[in-house]
This record gives C-alpha cells, structure tokens and sequence, in this order.
C-alpha cells in the first residue's frame, strides 16, 4: 500500500491531500499550480512537507510527528521528472547502465538489454541523449527509472501517450503516478483519476467513473465542461421524477432531485458534446432552447458552436455541414445528459 | 614578488579543489552566493604577500576558492533534474557528483580556475607594486 497523507503551504499553494495509490496507473491532473508536481516532488523526496505521512509500499519514508523524513535515494521511488533529465555526457547504454549499477556486471548487462528491448531503444543504445527525438528521450527515461526497481513509479507530465503507459504496465507491477490533462489518455489507459485544484483534491475515484461522473461543478470545470450554469429549483415533481430548473434565461427540465427544496441553488453542467443542435423551424421538444448562433470554433474533427444564451454545443464536421445553412437555431439539453451539483 | 609556478600550481590546484566542494554545497543554498562574492572581494593575496610572504600559497588558494566556486555553484543549479533523478536512481552523492554533476559542469571549473589564476597574478602583481 502507498499512501499520501500531505500539507505543504507555500506562498500562492496550501497543498493538504490525502490519497491512496493502488497498483496501476494513478493519473493526476488539474490546471497549472494546482500542485500536481509539488506532490510528486514531496514522494519523491525533493520537497518536504510541512507534516503529514509518506508510506510507500507499506514502508515509512516521510512521517512530520516523528521527524522522519528518508532521503531520495532511500526511497525506492522513480521518478520522472519534466524536463529532460537524461545524463547529457552519457549515451543512452551508459545512462541506462547506471540506474543498474547495484547489480553484479552480467546480470546488469542483461537487464539492460531487457529493459533497452521492451521500451525499443536498442537501435539509440549508442547515441547520445541530443541525438534522441523526444519521445525516445522520454522512453529512456523511463526505463532508466525502472532499473533501479523502484517500488513506485511517478511520471511528471511529459507527454507521456497510450504506448508508453501500456510498456510501463507491462514492465511495471507496482503503483504509478502520472501527471496529465489529457483525459482521453486518462480514460484509455489510467485506472484511477485524481482531480486536484488549488492543493485540495477534488474528486478521486476511478479514471472512467471519474470522467463520466464529476461529483461537483470543480471537478466538471477541471475535466473540461463547457456548459456550466448557476440554476435555481423552480419546481419539484416527484410523481412524474422531474423538476424545474431556472438557469438565468431558459428552464430546464430535469430528473426530481431528491434531498432538495424549491428555491434551492444548485449548479447544471452539460458537455457540450451532448448539447444537439436543431433547425429553429422544429417544433420544440423537452429542453429545447431557441438562441442565436453567436460564433463557431474549428476543431481537428468537429465544430464548436457557442450560443447567445452562453450554451456551447460540439457537433461532428458532417453535422455542422448538414445545419450551417439554418436561418434560426434550437439547442436540446437531454435531461439525462445534465449533471446537477 | 615574481609569480612562482609551482606555488601558483599549488595554490591553483587547492582553490579548485576548495571551490568544488563549496560550489556544490553552495548549488543547493542561494544565500551562500552573497558570502562567496564578500570572500572574493578581499585581497587576500595581496594581505598576505604584505604581512606574511609564508602565507601567500594558501592566500593563492583561498583567493582561487571563490571564483570556482560562484562558477560550479550557477553550472550545478542548472543540472538540478538530473541531479534529482540520480538521487532517485538510488545512487549516492558523491557518485553523482563524479559521474553527473563534474562531468556537465567541467567548463565552469575551467573558467573559475582561469579567472582565479587570473587574479592571483595580478594580486601578486599589484603586491609587488606596493
């Protein structure tokens, strides 16, 4: 078991975090100065919290009422830092070879031609980390981070992609931390998600849950929703399992909200991939919302369409070829699409 | 006072040797700058040549001290990450220190110890003037 019990107050960051980090891939994101890294420079030994408790795999490496407090190189933590950390005077056999060094020379050489072969640096093992392209400088890393057979591996934000978190999980039994904002990868290939904001977690649970299900309008503004609106109960039906939501210039019909009153303040968000888009001749359905088309955003594979009313709805490129021609708009918010905090 | 060469090697070699180990005690403690830059401020081997001629080989090396220092000390703060993934590697200060930090930080040895050599010449210059 590795556990995280954390406080550490800088001048703009009151970090205080408490998490558990399972075998598997532990992602953790939030926006720039949310303390993601100053977390993992605290496990790593680098940083000292101001109290709070360490273990890593059940060993005690930081504990603030007893004072201890191991260094670095106690801690059989890898990491990975983000920026290029590869020793520039060494190639890539050399900075391998030296992650190795606790081991006699034969099973050395042996578990770096292991390593060099499941993360396909065989091909660089002679270059030096200048001549490597990014993302082998970044495998490199990573492997060199995992001869030293660390107990925990945590992986500053680096780009890191789907093939390299899968090497690491073939290569890696042990708990992994990760820094990303990428939340597809988050969704393919973590298995748990931490949403950290400002030194406070904000959700914690598993990748996929976690993404589909933001338990607050912090943790759906930090995974990204574009339609976030302030709201107000204007009605409760429990016999029909709906209420009546006020959003500032349009209702909303939504599933009853059990545990709330009318007049309750509460907050809807909507990904604005599930936001439809109507011709405003239709006839108005649940949730239909006539507005004006105020801009529209190209993206790689859709558009993002923003609306006067402050609804943004994404629509494929062959959906917004097939409605850019309508002289009047509907916006559909599906009421099992809202989220309601 | 004629500039000896085996005394200035002396000198030279001490203060690099002095200077390292401050360099990389100072890379971690910013404040320690400021005590660098006094020490390399005093004439130390113009003093010494005036009041005690014995002295000025280890004046030449305290002098020379410094300089390296404030040099190794900025070229070390600039391989802090890898400095930090040796320590994570699990290995020991001073083969990071051999293997990591001298080998990146060889050409700031080299200008502190040039800058230093510098300076003692023209300490002892300006001491034989007086």
């Amino acid at each position: 078991m590795t556990h995280a019990r954390l406080t550490r107050t800088l001048p703009r960051l009151p970090l205080q975090v408490e998490f558990s980090l399972p075998s598997g891939i532990t992602a953790i994101s939030g926006p720039a100065g949310a303390g993601k890294s100053l977390v993992l420079n605290l496990i790593a030994g680098f940083d000292r919290p101001d109290s709070g408790r360490i273990l890593v795999e059940d060993a005690l490496v930081f504990d603030g009422d007893t004072g201890v407090n191991l260094p670095p190189r106690f801690r059989q933590v890898g990491y990975v830092g983000s920026t290029d950390a590869l020793f520039a005077q060494m190639t890539v056999k050399q900075n391998l070879m030296f992650a190795a060094q606790r081991w006699a020379r034969l099973e050395r050489h042996k578990r770096v031609a292991e390593m060099a072969e499941r993360f396909q640096l065989v091909v660089v093992m002679d270059l030096k980390p200048a001549g490597l392209a990014a993302l082998q400088a970044l495998d490199c890393a990573v492997a060199r981070a995992l001869l030293a057979e660390p107990k925990v591996l945590l992986l500053e934000d680096r780009g890191a992609d789907e093939a390299l978190l899968e090497k690491v999980r073939s290569a890696f039994s042990g708990p992994v931390l990760v820094v990303t904002n990428d939340f597809d990868l988050c969704y393919a290939a973590a298995d748990a998600l931490i949403l950290i904001d400002g030194g406070r977690i904000v959700q914690h649970g598993p990748a996929r849950e976690t993404i589909e299900n933001p338990r607050s309008a912090d943790a759906a503004r930090l995974l990204g929703i574009a339609n976030i609106f302030p709201a107000e109960i204007a009605g409760l039906d429990p016999g029909r399992n709906t209420s009546l939501l006020q959003c500032g210039g349009f209702e909303l019909t939504a599933p009853y909200l059990p545990g709330h009153f009318k007049g309750d303040r509460v907050t809807v968000a909507v990904r604005a991939e599930d936001v439809r888009t109507h011709s405003g001749e239709l006839e108005r359905g649940t949730n239909y919302i006539r507005s004006a088309l105020t801009c529209t955003t190209e993206r790689p594979r859709s558009v993002r369409l923003e609306f006067a009313n402050g609804i943004r709805a994404e629509r494929t490129r062959e959906q917004w070829v097939a409605q850019r021609d309508n002289r009047s708009w509907q916006v559909e918010l599906p009421p099992q699409a809202l989220r309601i905090f | 006072m004629p500039l000896d060469p085996t005394s200035t090697c002396a000198s030279l070699a001490g203060g690099v040797a002095v200077g390292l180990g401050l360099g990389y005690w100072a890379a971690r403690r910013p404040w320690f700058d400021l005590v660098l830059w006094v020490w390399a401020m005093i004439p130390l081997v113009v003093l010494a040549v005036r009041g005690w001629p014995a002295g000025a080989l280890v004046a030449g090396g305290l002098a020379v001290a410094p300089v390296v220092a404030l040099f190794v000390a900025g070229e070390f703060r600039t391989l802090v990450a890898q400095w930090n993934a040796g320590r994570s590697l699990c290995a020991g200060e001073w083969r990071i220190f051999r293997r990591v930090l001298l080998p990146g930080a060889w050409k700031a040895v080299l200008q502190g110890a040039l800058i230093g050599l510098i300076r003692v010449a023209a300490e002892r210059a300006l001491a034989a003037v007086l």
